[in-house]
C-alpha cells in the first residue's frame, strides 16, 4: 500500500471512529445485553436472575402474546399489500406529464414527513365514528361508516387505512423506478401493438420489481414495529384489537416489570424479521429482474 | 468572534458555574402538569428563596403510572434523583423491589408529618410490609357528581340520588338523550371513566368488601363472585344505554376536548367517581355549571356501603440516595407539608392533603373565607366524602392489576367473554405473577 493510501485509510478510520464507537456502545452493546437479559428474570430494579428459556416458553403459552402476534401479522400482511398497491398506483398517476405535476407530487409526499404522533392525533379525529371525516365522506355515498377505532372488528383496518397516509416515500421510490425505465421499450411495445395493460404487465411491472422488492422488505419491517399508532390512538384497545407486538413489548418492559420477557420478545421479532427477509430474498430470484437485457 | 468576546463569554460561564458551586442540589422528578404542577413549582421556588444554599432542579412528567421508563433508565445508570413525586397507587410495587428508601425514621422525627395524622387509606397505600415508603402529599376525594338541571329535566329528584348501582343504571338510562338515529347526544354517565381505566369497578368491589388480593396478599381474588357481580352490573349499564360501541363512539366524539370531562362541559349528567379536580375543569370551561352540581357518595352495589378511593400523589426518595441528600430532600418534603403551604396548594390545585390536621384547617378556612374557594359548596361536599375513603390495596403488581381489570372490562362489555370468564382470565395472569414474586422472595 502506498503511503498516500495509508494516510487515506487512517483518515477514513479516524473519521468513522466516532460512529464505530457509537455503534459498539449504543447498538451492539445493548443488543448483546438484551440477548443475555432475555434468558433472565429482570425487572431493571433488581439484579437479573438467569432462568434459561423460561421467558420464551412463558411467552409462547401467553394469550396476550398470541393476540399481539396475530394482530401484527394481520396489520403487516394487509398493510404491506395496501402500501405497495396504493403507492404504485399513485406513482403511475404522478408520473404523467401534466402541468403542475411537481405540486401534486409534493402534496402526496408531505404527509410522510409530518411526525407520526401528529398524524396519529389527526387520524383519531378523522376516524371518529360520529364526527370523523372518513364517515362523513362515506355518507355522501349513502354508506354508514363504522365506529372505526371503537369497534374491535374495524380498529385494525382503520390503522391500515391510516398507514396509507404515510406512503409518500414509497411513492417517491416508485417514481424514481418508473423514470429509470427507458422510453424506447414502451415505443417498441407500441409499435408491436401493445396496449396499456400489456405495457404495464410486460415492461413496467418487471422493471419495477427491484423497487417493489425494496419496498416490500422495508415496509414489512416497519409494519412489524408498529408502536406509535396503538400507543397514541387506542392503547391497544378496543378489546386488544390493536395490541401490536411492539406495544406489548413496551408494556412488559416499562409497565409490568418484565424486562426479561420484553428482551425475549425483541429477539423473537428480530429472528422472525431476519427469516422473513431471507425468505423474501430467496423467492425474489423468481420475480425480481435486476437488469435490462 | 474576537478573542476579547470569547474571553468575556468564558468569564461569564465561570461566574455562572461558580454561583452553583457549593450549593446543595436536589433533583426532583415527576412534577405533574396543570394547576397541580404549578402549585408544586411555586412551593419549590419559595423554598429556594428561603434557602438560597439549596437548588431544586425540577423535571416534569407523571411518575408512578406513566413515564416510569425514565426512572428505570436512571436506576440502570445509577443516576436516580433525590426526590420523586409519585402516584401513590404504585408505590408498593416499586418499594417491594427495593427501589425506594423506607422513610419510617424520617417521619418519626418529623415536626409536621405524623402517621397518626394521616388518613388510614393514604398511609396504607404508602406502606408495604410494615414500612412507610412514601409521604402522602395529596388526594382527590371522590363521589357521585350530578347535574341538577339534567335530573330535573329527566323528572328525577336531585335531592334523591340513586341509592345503589342498580338504581344508578335506571337513572343513567333516564338521563341519556339520543338523536333520531339512536346516537347518544348526552350521556347519563361519564362513559370514559368506565373504559379508560377500571376505577368504577374498583369502587363497586370495595363497596361490598371485596378486594383484588387475599389479606396476606398472596392469592388473587379478582374472580371473587362479588367482583363478578360488580362487572356484570357494569356490562348491564353499558347494554342499557345502547351498548359499548355506542358509548365508545360518544366518547371518541368528545375527544376533541382532550383531558376535559364531558360532565364539565354539560355532555354527561352523572360522574360516578367525580373528584375535587372536576372543579378545576368546570372553572376552566363552564364556571356557571358549578351552581347546578351536587355531590353524593358513589352508589354501592345493592347491600353494600358507599366507598371511595382517594387517588393521589406522594413524595418518595429513591433507594441509594446518599443520606445527606436524603435528609435535605426530606427537609423540603416537610416544608411542602407545613401548614403555611397546605392551603395555598389546595386552593391552587383543587386537591386536598390527606391529613386530619390539614382537613380541619381547610374546613376552617372554607368557613371563614368561602370566597377564596371556587364553588365552596362543592368543596364542602367533597371534603365530607373523605370519611368513606378506602385504600387501593398495595401489592407488587398494582399496575398490572389495573391493566388486567381494564382488559376484563373490555372483554365483558364487548361481549367477547362473560364477566366471570373475563375475571378468571385476569385472575390467572395476576396469580401467576404473584406466585413467581413470592417464590422468589422465599
Amino acid at each position: 500500500m502506498s503511503s498516500f493510501r495509508k494516510v487515506q485509510a487512517i483518515a477514513g478510520i479516524v473519521c468513522a471512529f466516532p460512529s464505530i464507537l457509537g455503534f459498539f456502545f449504543f447498538v451492539l452493546g445493548p443488543a448483546i445485553a438484551s440477548a443475555y437479559f432475555s434468558f433472565t428474570r429482570y425487572t431493571v430494579i433488581e439484579p437479573p436472575e438467569f432462568i434459561g428459556f423460561e421467558n420464551y416458553k412463558a411467552l409462547i403459552s401467553e394469550d396476550l402474546f398470541r393476540v399481539s402476534f396475530y394482530n401484527t401479522i394481520y396489520l403487516t400482511s394487509l398493510g404491506v399489500l395496501s402500501t405497495i398497491v396504493t403507492s404504485l398506483v399513485l406513482a403511475l398517476l404522478l408520473n404523467q406529464k401534466l402541468r403542475g405535476i411537481s405540486i401534486y407530487r409534493t402534496i402526496f409526499f408531505v404527509p410522510s414527513i409530518t411526525p407520526l404522533v401528529a398524524n396519529a392525533v389527526i387520524w383519531t379525529l378523522f376516524l371518529n365514528g360520529k364526527y370523523g371525516l372518513i364517515n362523513y365522506v362515506l355518507s355522501w355515498f349513502g354508506i354508514k361508516g363504522p365506529a372505526w377505532l371503537a369497534d374491535p372488528r374495524w380498529a385494525k383496518p382503520a390503522l391500515i387505512i391510516m398507514g396509507l397516509w404515510g406512503i409518500g416515500q414509497s411513492i417517491v421510490i416508485y417514481l424514481a423506478g418508473l423514470q429509470g425505465i427507458p422510453l424506447e421499450l414502451y415505443e417498441a411495445a407500441e409499435v408491436d401493438g401493445a396496449g396499456i395493460i400489456a405495457k404495464f404487465k410486460y415492461i413496467t411491472w418487471p422493471l419495477l420489481s427491484p423497487t417493489t422488492f425494496f419496498i416490500l422488505i422495508t415496509s414489512t419491517i416497519a409494519h412489524f414495529q408498529m408502536f406509535v399508532q396503538p400507543y397514541v390512538m387506542t392503547q391497544g384497545g378496543p378489546a386488544d384489537a390493536t395490541m401490536t407486538y411492539v406495544y406489548l413489548l413496551y408494556n412488559k418492559a416499562f409497565g409490568w416489570f418484565k424486562m426479561g420477557e420484553a428482551c425475549a420478545m425483541a429477539w423473537m421479532l428480530f429472528i422472525l424479521v431476519i427469516v422473513l427477509t431471507l425468505l423474501q430474498f430467496y423467492f425474489s430470484k423468481k420475480w425480481v429482474h435486476y437488469e435490462i437485457s | 468572534m474576537t478573542f476579547r468576546r470569547f474571553f468575556v463569554m468564558v468569564l461569564i460561564f465561570i461566574l455562572i458555574s461558580s454561583t452553583a458551586y457549593g450549593k446543595t442540589v436536589i433533583r426532583w422528578w415527576g412534577i405533574v402538569g396543570g394547576p397541580q404542577g404549578e402549585a408544586l413549582k411555586a412551593i419549590a421556588n419559595k423554598y429556594m428563596k428561603l434557602n438560597p444554599e439549596v437548588t431544586i432542579e425540577m423535571r416534569e412528567g407523571t411518575l408512578g403510572l406513566t413515564d416510569v421508563a425514565a426512572f428505570l433508565a436512571a436506576i440502570s445508570a445509577k443516576q436516580t434523583p433525590e426526590l420523586i413525586y409519585w402516584d401513590r397507587f404504585t408505590v408498593a410495587e416499586f418499594a417491594a423491589r427495593g427501589a425506594f428508601m423506607p422513610l419510617d425514621d424520617f417521619i418519626a422525627s418529623s415536626k409536621f408529618i405524623k402517621t397518626k395524622d394521616m388518613y388510614t387509606y393514604a398511609l396504607k397505600e404508602a406502606s408495604f410490609k410494615g414500612h412507610i415508603y412514601a409521604v402522602p402529599q395529596d388526594a382527590a376525594t371522590h363521589g357521585l357528581a350530578i347535574n341538577i338541571n339534567h335530573y330535573k329535566e329527566a323528572g328525577l329528584d336531585p335531592s334523591k340520588p340513586p341509592k345503589d348501582f342498580e338504581e344508578f343504571i335506571v337513572y343513567a338510562k333516564k338521563l341519556t338523550k339520543y338523536d333520531d338515529k339512536g346516537n347518544i347526544i348526552r350521556c347519563g354517565i361519564e362513559a370514559s371513566e368506565y373504559f379508560n381505566d377500571p376505577t368504577p369497578l374498583v369502587v363497586l368491589m370495595k363497596s361490598v368488601g371485596a378486594d383484588w388480593v387475599s389479606i396476606d396478599g398472596k392469592k388473587c381474588t379478582l374472580n371473587d363472585p362479588k367482583i363478578v357481580n360488580a362487572l356484570d352490573a357494569i356490562v348491564r349499564l353499558c347494554d342499557t344505554l345502547g351498548g359499548r360501541q355506542k358509548l365508545q363512539d360518544f366518547i371518541s366524539a368528545q375527544e376533541v376536548m382532550a383531558g376535559i370531562s364531558y360532565f364539565a362541559t354539560g355532555l354527561s349528567s352523572q360522574y360516578y367517581r367525580g373528584g375535587l379536580w372536576l372543579l378545576a375543569q368546570i372553572k376552566r370551561v363552564k364556571p356557571e355549571l358549578a351552581k347546578d352540581v351536587k355531590v353524593f357518595p358513589s352508589p354501592p352495589m345493592p347491600g353494600g356501603k358507599p366507598k371511595a378511593f382517594m387517588g393521589g400523589f406522594s413524595f418518595v426518595i429513591p433507594a441509594g440516595t446518599p443520606m445527606d441528600k436524603a435528609k435535605e430532600a426530606f427537609k423540603f418534603i416537610e416544608f411542602c407539608m407545613s401548614p403555611e403551604n397546605i392551603l395555598e396548594y389546595e386552593k391552587a390545585s383543587t386537591k386536598i392533603i390527606p391529613y386530619h390536621s390539614a382537613i380541619n384547617l381547610t374546613k376552617k378556612e372554607l368557613e371563614a373565607k368561602p370566597q377564596d374557594f371556587f364553588a365552596p359548596h362543592l368543596w364542602k361536599d367533597f371534603l365530607d366524602l373523605i370519611r368513606i375513603g378506602a385504600p387501593r390495596t398495595p401489592t407488587p403488581f398494582n399496575f398490572l392489576i389495573y391493566s388486567e381489570l381494564k382488559r376484563a372490562v373490555d372483554n365483558a362489555t364487548y361481549h367477547k367473554m362473560s364477566p366471570k370468564e373475563a375475571l378468571d382470565q385476569a385472575a390467572a395472569v395476576i396469580q401467576k405473577n404473584l406466585d413467581e414474586f413470592y417464590r422468589k422472595e422465599k
